[in-house]
């Protein structure tokens, strides 16, 4: 009797959630993003390109895409905006470039990758891809 | 030791002997045992020791004795009786039960009715100590299996005292006989000038049972008698503390709803204010609905009469103590899950504002909503992206996810209640004294306001002569209400919110509050209008206090048999004083620099009112109370006077030089207000009223009261108004007996009577000079000093009078299966005759308003009713005693009379219903271009009123009407949208979509008590109420009203209209819609009417009395009490942030929020 309970408190959440309308959207995939030059340890001063691969394109529904790169250290610097890119695409792969990436504080720094994508009925969705840099 | 064994031996058996030797002579007959025993011992050397309470003492013998012995003698007269003996000490017999014989049998019975020998159906019949019962049957029989001699039967049913039975040895059937109870039939309620027994009531009375009442978590009683009759209407303004609180006792009385329509409101028969009352000190709260009932309180009591009796002392009495305890929390009674992303809040406004205008809200470019985008789940700053980065030149950009609401107001708030009374007395002095401290915090989180309240009451009477008796009742309440901000809190719910949007932070970095700011549209949005920097700087300090003492003396003379003369007197004080500090306020918008708001809400000002109100009320009238056989007499008759006095000053200054400290010392400047305000009012009346019964089974009442005010001329001063009522209690007829054993109470009511209203102002029958004007400062005859003037008021009518209002009504009290259920109804028609309204249209030569007349008619015409069924069961060895009512009622009112012959819908106009709402007609939302384009070949939008705004905005992104607008229907198919000529005959488009009005008021609940656990669930509610969201409804329309408004829902978007979501409720997204009537939302239809009726579970509680500690307290219970724990209504299906309550405040909603209160609490008596 006390397993048969168990089993059924255990049932009610899985009743709840298969009882919820909310169906959600296939987001497309991407791969790391890659650092140009790749090292393993970079300097202030250094150069750096960033870009990320769509892998699957995702849900068809897809109204409108932004994409851009960013790092941690623009936050607090009002000259520094959110690196806006378009995708390329050769020979059917979607790819995103960054603008060239001036390393300019030392310690272990973010990269990443943003991307908004929207769906119909307001139904946003976040892309976050980050990569860290060790700059000595 | 050999020794003192044998003279031990020895005397034994001498005793031994010597009771062997007695014997006893006896002739008893029918006589109780216990009266027995001391003829025993008048002729023995034995005495009995026994316990005085032991059953079976009372058992009759009859017992006849002649020279038996001892022995035989007692086993004859304890033969049957449940009592056995044993003989100890030689002479001394001890007494003790009989021990229960294991042998059971079953017995049987009847129950009847002692008075009329009938039998009682549906008895319970228990056997004591067990579970073991059964009910009576048809023939009033029951049946017992496994009783023993010795158990006790126990016999109960409603309105009868219950009944013990023993079972003794010789006797298997059994008859009981019921005794009605007397608590019952002798039920009093309070009525008029006394107090009438329930049963012989003829007038529409309903009585509030104090338990409903006391005990609740809530500062005063106001809230505690909301739905507690479906007659009694009571809307409060907000939810504050201290808030203000409408109320009818069936509709409005008059279309001019001033204090002097609303019911009157008499604590031991002196004028109170509700919410001033402590709910722990009342005894019984009786509702006079009709004219009948009212009558005999005159001018005051034309909208119905709400009467309070506080508790007394008691004769005979032993100092008591109670002492009452709570503490919890109050929380809001809406959700408030609004946006806190940045993103979203900027996103949304910045849309909305785009089809409007193509402007849009905020000045964020797509890379400040890439900053925001990535804070999206930033609940706390992270710091690689500050939710503020100073610009270059200083000023702040802002990127936050910011919780405005919580940033204001707090959801759990503390509250507490403390209330000690003592009673007591002998048959010379009784007296009640109690005490009471009430604090709670307010909502408001920054500058917290809080609200203190304490009362105190004695009572004391005195039985100074056997014929005159002497009473004072003294009562003293005083509340303080401190809060932040300006004069009026309900300021920071209002504009609060404007322009606090998410991605805003309350404060910059420095810590310097957040105003004016060039990101938030282009300089112009002023964050919370200042209130947010005006709350934080916290200089601003208001308090309202409040005091009020009642003192009334009472002399009663008993001048003959059932012939009283009352006299008393009482002086009702009331002070109130508002005082205002408001100092500049500063901000920053750039960093290292402050500046001061410039604003009406940021000067640096003192303001103070100061209020006393004083009541001289007495009365003197005598009863006479007559019985000649079967025919009861009372004549209550007497004078009433009351006069009033209200004195205000005020005043306010410029320049107060110190933001710490409220005076007017600290003010230099310029004086704003200096007024002065005295106003006095006195009424006399006569009253007489006859009640006259036959037997308790025809009853007749007639009274009349003749009232006469200052507030009119001489010659148009008096007013007579007579009431009558007939009753006649069928069940008390000979040819009800057949039935009277299941339908116990059936008792038809009728009554009509007149009332009278002084509606009008203090002194409106007089034309007045206001010699306070002053011109502006450019009118001077020196060049310095402003000229002073004084004006003439219109032109008065003086003959001006009361209003009538006559009621008449028809009543059924019915009481079915010994009153365990019970129905009481009432039909009611009330015509209000003589409404002050603008008279007859004078010719315009006339050259001012034309004057007020006597000259509206209204008729209301409702019903009501309450059912009630209460019993009590055995339920494992105890009593579970239950009742579950609810009543509902409703009614319309129509105006009958009223000088708008044109019948213009901005007024009132003949054959109106009070309340209602005329809108015009929405059939949905345009799907696609194809209907747009079909709708433009029948109805030219340009020319249309409600589509002025979308077609008309010349800068507006893509003006015209689209898929995703709203539908109007041409409804007079002149192929525009208009509102017509406004007249009943020609209203345009619009038609009757609603009534503002509550209908259905109902009420139902269930309570319950067994083995000392005590539980209460009492639901109240209104059926149906419509209520149509006006333009600054902003937190139903968000940015539908205006696209900077902060509090939105999180899935607010899920119901705007898009391509993608053609069946939504709000249509395509474009801000400001409902915020003029020239816009497609802005004028009233019937696609965002909403009902706001609703059902509230006004009251859970739960209480056990311990069994413990009876040595100290003779009661103590812990509870757990909810006041408002749930609502359901309609309006939360597209808006859960406004309580249906709120939404009736005012058609904007906005307010303080509405709470909801759980409380753990204990009451000890000792």
């Amino acid at each position: 009797m006390q397993k048969q309970l168990y089993i059924l408190l255990l049932l009610v959440p899985v009743l709840f959630c298969a009882c919820t309308d909310k169906t959600g959207v296939t987001l497309p995939t991407f791969s790391k993003i890659t650092v140009t030059p790749e090292k393993s340890t970079y300097a202030v001063g250094d150069q750096v390109e960033c870009s990320v691969t769509m892998l699957t394109p995702g849900d068809a529904s897809l109204k409108q895409a932004t994409y851009w790169f960013y790092t941690s250290w623009w936050g607090s610097d009002p000259n520094m905006t959110a690196d806006f890119c378009q995708p390329d695409t050769v020979d059917g792969v979607i790819s995103f470039t960054s603008s060239p990436i001036t390393l300019t504080e030392k310690g272990e720094v973010r990269i990443y990758f943003w991307g908004r994508l929207e769906y119909p009925n307001w139904d946003f969705q976040p892309i976050q891809i980050p990569v860290t840099l060790k700059v000595e | 030791m050999k020794r003192i064994f044998t003279i031990a031996l020895f005397t034994m058996l001498l005793s031994m002997l010597s009771a062997q030797a007695q014997t006893l002579t006896l002739n008893v007959n029918d006589k109780p045992l216990r009266d027995v025993l001391p003829m025993v011992e008048q002729q023995s050397d034995y005495h009995f020791f026994y316990n005085s309470s032991l059953a079976g003492l009372d058992s009759r013998v009859t017992i006849s004795l002649n020279s038996t012995p001892i022995e035989q003698a007692l086993r004859q007269l304890f033969s049957g009786t449940g009592i056995t003996y044993r003989i100890t000490d030689n002479h001394v017999i001890v007494l003790t039960a009989e021990e229960k014989k294991s042998a059971t049998r079953q017995i049987s019975g009847t129950v009847l009715d002692k008075a009329t020998n009938e039998p009682v159906i549906g008895a319970s019949v228990i056997v004591r100590g067990t579970t073991q019962g059964t009910i009576t049957d048809y023939d009033g029989q029951f049946i017992l299996d496994n009783v023993a001699t010795g158990q006790y039967i126990e016999c109960a049913y409603l309105g009868y005292e219950t009944q013990d039975i023993r079972v003794t040895a010789n006797a298997d059937s059994y008859k009981v006989f019921m005794v009605e109870s007397t608590a019952q039939l002798d039920e009093v309620v309070v009525v008029g000038y006394g107090a009438q027994k329930k049963v012989n009531l003829t007038g529409a009375v309903s009585v509030v049972d104090q338990k409903d009442i006391v005990g609740r978590p809530t500062p005063n009683m106001v809230t505690a008698l909301q739905g507690a009759d479906p007659a009694l209407n009571i809307t409060m303004s907000a939810g504050g503390p201290g808030a203000s609180y409408n109320y009818n006792i069936r509709g409005l009385a008059s279309i001019n709803n001033s204090s002097t329509t609303k019911p009157l409101v008499l604590v031991d028969g002196v004028e109170m204010d509700l919410s001033r009352i402590n709910s722990n000190d009342i005894e019984s709260v009786s509702i006079l609905k009709d004219a009948s009932a009212s009558a005999i309180y005159g001018s005051k009591a034309a909208a119905g009469v709400i009467l309070v009796t506080t508790k007394s002392g008691s004769e005979g009495k032993a100092p008591q103590v109670t002492v009452d305890a709570k503490a919890g929390w109050k929380s809001p009674t809406t959700e408030h899950d609004f946006i806190t992303q940045g993103f979203w809040s900027a996103y949304i406004s910045d849309i909305f504002m785009m089809q409007h205008t193509k402007t849009a809200m905020t000045t964020y470019s797509d890379a400040d909503y890439a900053e925001l985008w990535m804070r999206l789940n930033d609940v706390t700053e992270n710091p690689e992206r500050p939710w503020t980065v100073v610009q270059n030149d200083g000023s702040y950009k802002y990127y936050a996810n910011f919780d405005w609401y919580d940033h204001y107001y707090k959801t759990i708030r503390p509250m507490q209640d403390y209330n000690v009374s003592l009673k007591g007395g002998n048959e010379k002095v009784n007296y009640f004294v109690s005490a009471r401290y009430y604090t709670e915090d307010g909502m408001i989180r920054i500058d917290n306001d809080k609200w203190h309240q304490i009362s105190t009451r004695a009572k004391v009477n005195v039985n100074i002569q056997p014929w005159m008796h002497y009473g004072v009742n003294f009562s003293f309440f005083s509340s303080r209400y401190t809060y932040p901000g300006t004069t009026s809190s309900r300021e920071i719910f209002r504009v609060g919110s404007l322009h606090a949007m998410a991605y805003i932070p309350a404060t910059n970095p420095d810590g310097s509050a957040v105003y004016l700011n060039p990101w938030i549209y282009s300089g112009q949005g002023t964050v919370g209008d200042g209130v947010n920097a005006l709350l934080l700087y916290g200089k601003h300090k208001n308090l309202n206090i409040n005091r009020e003492m009642v003192m009334q003396h009472m002399l009663t003379f008993d001048l003959a048999k059932n012939l009283t003369l009352n006299a008393d007197y009482s002086l009702t004080w009331r002070m109130k004083e508002i005082s205002n500090r408001s100092v500049k306020v500063p901000y920053s918008a750039k960093e290292g620099t402050t500046d001061l708001i410039e604003n009406f809400r940021s000067v640096n000002s003192y303001h103070q009112q100061l209020a006393r109100y004083m009541t001289h009320n007495y009365n003197v009238y005598f009863r006479w109370s007559p019985t000649w056989d079967k025919h009861h007499l009372t004549l209550t008759a007497g004078y009433n006077g009351e006069m009033y006095r209200y004195h205000s000053l005020e005043a306010e200054r410029m320049d107060l030089m110190t933001e710490d400290l409220s005076s007017f010392n600290f003010a230099k400047g310029e004086v704003t207000d200096l007024s002065e305000s005295i106003k006095t009012v006195a009424t006399n009346g006569f009253f007489g009223r006859l009640n006259y019964d036959w037997n308790g089974r025809y009853l007749f009442e007639l009274s009349v009261r003749a009232d006469a005010s200052s507030r009119f001329a001489p010659g148009y001063r008096w007013a007579v108004t007579p009431g009558g009522s007939v009753g006649w209690r069928m069940s008390e007829e000979p040819f009800w007996e057949s039935i009277h054993d299941w339908w116990d109470n059936a008792k038809i009511r009728l009554s009509a009577g007149q009332l009278a209203n002084q509606m009008t102002g203090y002194y409106d029958y007089i034309q007045s000079v206001d010699a306070d004007g002053m011109f502006t400062q450019a009118i001077t005859l020196d060049g310095a000093t402003v000229l002073s003037y004084a004006t003439e008021s219109d032109p008065n009518a003086g003959t001006l009078t009361w209003e009538k209002m006559t009621t008449y009504d028809a009543g059924l009290d019915l009481g079915f299966l010994g009153n365990r259920l019970s129905f009481t109804g009432d039909l009611y028609i009330r015509n209000t005759e003589g409404m002050l309204n603008t008279g007859t249209a004078l010719p315009s030569v006339y050259g001012a308003t034309d004057p007020k007349q006597n000259s509206a008619n209204m008729s209301t015409k409702g019903w009501e009713f309450a059912i009630t069924w209460r019993d009590k069961h055995r339920v494992a060895g105890k009593d579970l005693s239950y009742e579950i009512s609810g009543g509902v009622g409703n009614y319309k009112t129509f105006i009958t009379k009223y000088n708008n012959p044109e019948k213009l819908l901005s007024t009132y106009y003949e054959g109106q219903e009070l309340g209602e709402l005329w809108g015009y007609e929405i059939d949905g939302l345009f799907a696609d271009q194809k209907e747009v384009d079909e709708y433009l070949t029948k109805v030219d939008p340009v020319n249309s009123m409600v589509y002025t705004d979308i077609v008309g905005v010349l800068d507006s992104k893509a003006p015209g009407l689209h898929p995703g607008d709203v539908r109007y229907v041409d409804l007079n198919g002149d192929g525009v949208i208009t509102s017509g000529n406004n007249t009943v005959d020609n209203p345009g488009d619009r038609k009757i979509i609603g009534n503002t009005l509550p209908k259905y008021n109902y009420n139902f609940h269930l309570s319950a008590e067994w083995y000392g656990v005590d539980l209460s669930i009492y639901f109240q509610g209104i059926g149906r109420r419509d209520w149509y969201p006006m333009t600054e409804a902003t937190t139903f329309w968000g940015p539908y009203s205006r696209p900077y408004q902060g509090f939105m829902a999180k899935d607010f978007m899920q119901n705007v209209w898009s391509e993608d979501n053609p069946d939504a409720y709000f249509p395509r997204y474009r801000a400001y819609e409902a915020l003029g009537s020239a816009n497609s939302l802005g004028p009233t239809n019937n696609r965002y009417t909403l009902n706001v009726g609703y059902l509230r579970l006004k009251n859970v509680t739960i209480g056990y009395t311990l069994p413990c500690w009876k040595n100290v307290f003779s009661d103590f219970r812990i509870y757990f009490s909810a006041e408002n724990p749930w609502c359901w209504s309609g309006l939360q299906k597209y808006c859960r942030s406004i309580d249906p309550e709120q939404a009736v405040v005012s058609s904007q909603a906005i307010t303080y929020g509405f709470a909801r209160s759980f409380t753990f609490g204990l009451t000890a008596t000792f």
